[in-house]
């Protein structure tokens, strides 16, 4: 992974975590969380809970779920989002319900959630026809990092010509 | 930033392993580390989480977090979590440098 990606993410992750501290700071909430079953797909016996873990490297990362009495929001940080967050939030759905470490969660409802910073109209709409709910979420320190990026890098999706 | 005074007690978790604590206090700042592969010392910044000794019996009652991606995780939250009863639980996955980490506000 290239530092520039890294960076990124990380810039992505405490734009995250900041939105949590400030909006859910009660809830349970779990930050990377791996999502779908841990067991590896092929049958194989005598692994060590090593090679096990090795074998479920290929699990899903959610940003965040947020664990409240009555629902589960699963949530997706981009600074300018992709059209691929929504697929994303669209399988997590379904890897929640079977993965081991909310199974105490199961039967709660499902809200699924993108954070952005630059909105992006077109992809809003196609958001809410999946069920997604959208905030927009602008830490002070961003500012910066959007002014240095290229004109195109910081505009959202044309609606119209 | 200023430079944090030592001695440092770097966190350091295998694959899979993890951390549970509640968290007394927090500071930050920076450490000059000195990579085992032989490359140029580095100014990091560290994120120091005083933890109780039921977590850490030993001297020092601390935890330095020297991971980037750990830290931006993690210190967004720190109002949340320290000097109350709330636990955090931090996972990690995989191995440096490619090494992700979970963590669970319980």
């Amino acid at each position: 992974m290239t530092e520039k990606v890294r960076t990124y993410q990380q810039r992505e992750m405490r734009m995250l975590s900041e939105f949590i501290a400030r909006e859910y700071p009660t809830d349970r909430v779990l930050i990377n969380q791996r999502l779908g079953v841990v067991s590896p797909s092929i049958e194989v016996e005598g692994l060590s809970p090593e090679e096990v873990r090795a074998l479920g490297v290929f699990r899903r990362y959610a940003d965040a779920i947020v664990i409240q009495p009555d629902r589960l929001i699963i949530i997706e940080a981009e600074i300018r989002p992709s059209p691929g967050v929504v697929s994303q939030l669209d399988l997590y759905e379904r890897l929640l319900p079977t993965t081991p470490e909310l199974a105490d969660q199961r039967g709660k409802r499902i809200q699924k959630m993108i954070l952005w910073v630059i909105p992006d109209p077109v992809l809003e709409t196609i958001a809410r026809e999946h069920d997604i709910v959208v905030r927009q979420y602008i830490p002070a320190w961003i500012n910066d990092y959007i002014g240095s990026l290229d004109h195109r890098k910081r505009v959202a999706t044309k609606m119209a010509i | 930033m200023p430079v944090l005074p030592g001695p440092y007690e770097i966190l350091e978790l295998g694959d899979g392993g993890s951390l549970t604590t509640t968290i007394l206090k927090s500071e930050e700042g920076e450490m000059t580390i000195n990579p085992r592969d032989g490359r140029s010392p580095k100014t990091i910044q560290v994120v120091r989480v005083h933890v109780p000794p039921e977590t850490k019996p030993l001297f020092p009652g601390y935890y330095d977090l020297t991971s980037s991606t750990l830290v931006a995780q993690l210190k967004p939250l720190l109002s949340t979590l320290v000097g109350n009863s709330r636990q955090v639980r931090i996972t990690k996955v995989g191995v440096a440098p490619r090494a992700r980490f979970t963590v669970e506000v319980i």
